[in-house]
């Protein structure tokens, strides 16, 4: 094999699509909730955008919690050395 | 009239014949163990029961009831499903421990007494210790051995809690127990240490990871999906239980996306996903614990794969951690491809298995007004997407953006799914509560 066969993610073009296709649904997915009736248990449900919203909060504080978590939990790969 | 036959002693005449044949023979008994034992629970009609005099005791070794029917069919599939995956290996000692798991397993769940139960309760220990050890590395032999000493304390705790419940009411039958006396606790710590409750989870993350890349597909369908079981049958209601498994959802995750051995993020989500489970149980509800056992059924196939999945990285490149891997969607398209079939399952992505069962969950512990837990629940779903495809890509932008679109919609269709779907088919034969 003298050519490395290009791959579909090879080409930063088709990441960039992928993540608008992304960005894309999100939006799509926020602004149908102008329009969708939801059968709800909770009050909290039908607040505009409270799906969307908690979980991006969540992942993104997850994420933060994460790396400060990183500091106390983390070891070196063969801590144990195995 | 053979329905009669409890589906273990398929299992472990399967594993007996497995033991003694050579290649492939030996294959078609394993291919045929899980088959035959589940089209005799196809057969076998509900409500039967098998008692046997033991030394002036009554004893149920076979018990069949909607509760235990359910998990009898999906460790059957389980055992399929992880048998067909480890045909290509050459070892007769995996073969041979993985079809007494699978046995000892189907033999816990349609147990009718606490002494069956404790008996393959035992024999799962064994055998599934054997799968970690077969890996054959100082690793797996030293993690194995820790696992084995957890596994037969919850086993003690579980004789100890047995032997005072039939002191107290001179019953050994597996019913409902709650956490009424010494006996109660000491049963609810042995299926609690079993169902991987915080604090005592360690082995879990500790052992699934060094199992064979086959091994760990049986060991994350059976030992605690048996534990989940006897909480269903034994403790449902218990308020302790909802918050347990609301607890069990979230820590993991935090643990799970600093991980960078892909099996152990598994195991961490594994703990996540039982938290719903307990959870549901804890709730009580019909429709809670309903959801706990589809749970309990989806998870066993979606977590195969992610498992299976793995295990073929491992197989193939030898190596497991995150960080020394990359770019797999080039050298195995069709792994990723099931891969990321499997982690929209985890994350309960709408139209994927999770989804359904996980919202049957959520909407219970909304209904019956725990809104702290349901917050909790729904913080953990997204989240685990987040683990499950972060760890794969590497790529930030990826989790960020899939996440709140998940959630977004996560919320919306359990409505339409409860009104088609027969969830008010009661499985459990006494909700604790209506």
């Amino acid at each position: 094999m003298a050519q490395e066969r290009q791959h579909i993610f090879d080409k930063p073009k088709n990441v960039r699509r992928l993540l608008w296709t992304f960005y894309l649904a999100c939006a799509l997915l926020l602004a149908a909730d102008f329009i969708y009736h939801r059968h709800v248990i909770h009050d909290w449900e039908s607040l505009w955008g409270f799906y969307a919203l908690f979980g991006f909060s969540a992942c993104v504080s997850l994420v933060l919690i994460a790396k400060q978590l990183r500091r106390i939990l983390m070891r070196p790969e063969n801590y144990y050395d195995e | 009239m053979t329905s009669s036959v409890p589906p273990f002693v398929v299992f472990f005449a399967a594993a007996l014949l497995a033991a003694m044949l050579p290649g492939r023979s030996r294959i078609i008994v394993l291919v045929l163990a899980p088959l035959v034992s589940g089209f005799q629970l196809i057969e076998v009609p509900e409500g039967l029961r098998v008692t046997v005099p033991v030394m002036g005791y009554e004893l149920t070794p076979y018990r069949v009831d909607r509760l235990s029917l359910l998990f009898g069919y999906v460790f059957n599939l389980a055992a399929f499903l992880g048998i067909v995956f480890s045909l290509h290996v050459r070892d007769r000692w995996q073969h041979v421990a993985g079809l007494f798991y699978a046995g000892s397993a189907v033999g816990a769940v349609l147990a009718g007494d606490l002494v069956t139960f404790f008996v393959f309760w035992e024999i799962a220990a064994i055998s599934s210790a054997v799968l970690i050890w077969a890996r054959r590395t100082p690793a797996s032999l030293a993690a194995g051995l820790r696992y084995l000493v957890i596994q037969f304390s919850s086993g003690l705790l579980l004789l100890a809690g047995m032997l005072i419940r039939f002191h107290e009411t001179g019953s050994l039958s597996f019913d409902y127990i709650g956490l009424a006396g010494v006996s109660g606790w000491l049963l609810f710590l042995a299926f609690g240490i079993k169902c991987a409750f915080p604090l005592l989870h360690n082995w879990m993350t500790d052992a699934y990871p060094e199992a064979t890349p086959t091994g760990a597909v049986f060991l994350s369908a059976f030992t605690t999906k048996a534990a989940v079981y006897a909480l269903a049958r034994g403790f449902p209601g218990t308020d302790l239980l909802i918050y347990i498994g609301a607890l069990m959802t979230c820590f993991p995750i935090f643990y799970a996306v600093i991980e960078n051995d892909l099996r152990r993020v598994l195991s961490y989500s594994i703990i996540n996903q039982l938290g719903f489970m307990v959870c549901g149980v804890g709730i009580g509800t019909a429709l809670a614990i309903n959801g706990a056992v589809s749970h309990a059924f989806s998870h066993v196939i979606y977590k195969g794969l992610l498992f299976m999945a793995m295990g073929a990285v491992l197989h193939m490149t030898g190596k497991i951690k995150g960080t020394e891997l990359g770019g797999l969607y080039k050298t195995m398209p069709i792994t990723t491809g099931l891969c990321i079939v499997g982690a929209c399952s985890i994350s309960a992505f709408p139209l994927f298995s999770g989804f359904v069962s996980k919202s049957m969950v959520m909407a219970a512990a909304l209904q019956e007004g725990y809104k702290g837990i349901w917050l909790a629940l729904l913080l953990s779903s997204p989240a685990t997407q987040g683990s499950a495809f972060a760890s794969r890509h590497g790529t930030c932008c990826w989790r960020w953006l899939l996440q709140p679109c998940c959630a977004c919609s996560s919320g919306s269709i359990p409505g339409c799914f409860t009104a088609c779907c027969p969830f008010r088919w009661r499985i459990h034969p006494t909700p604790a509560r209506t």
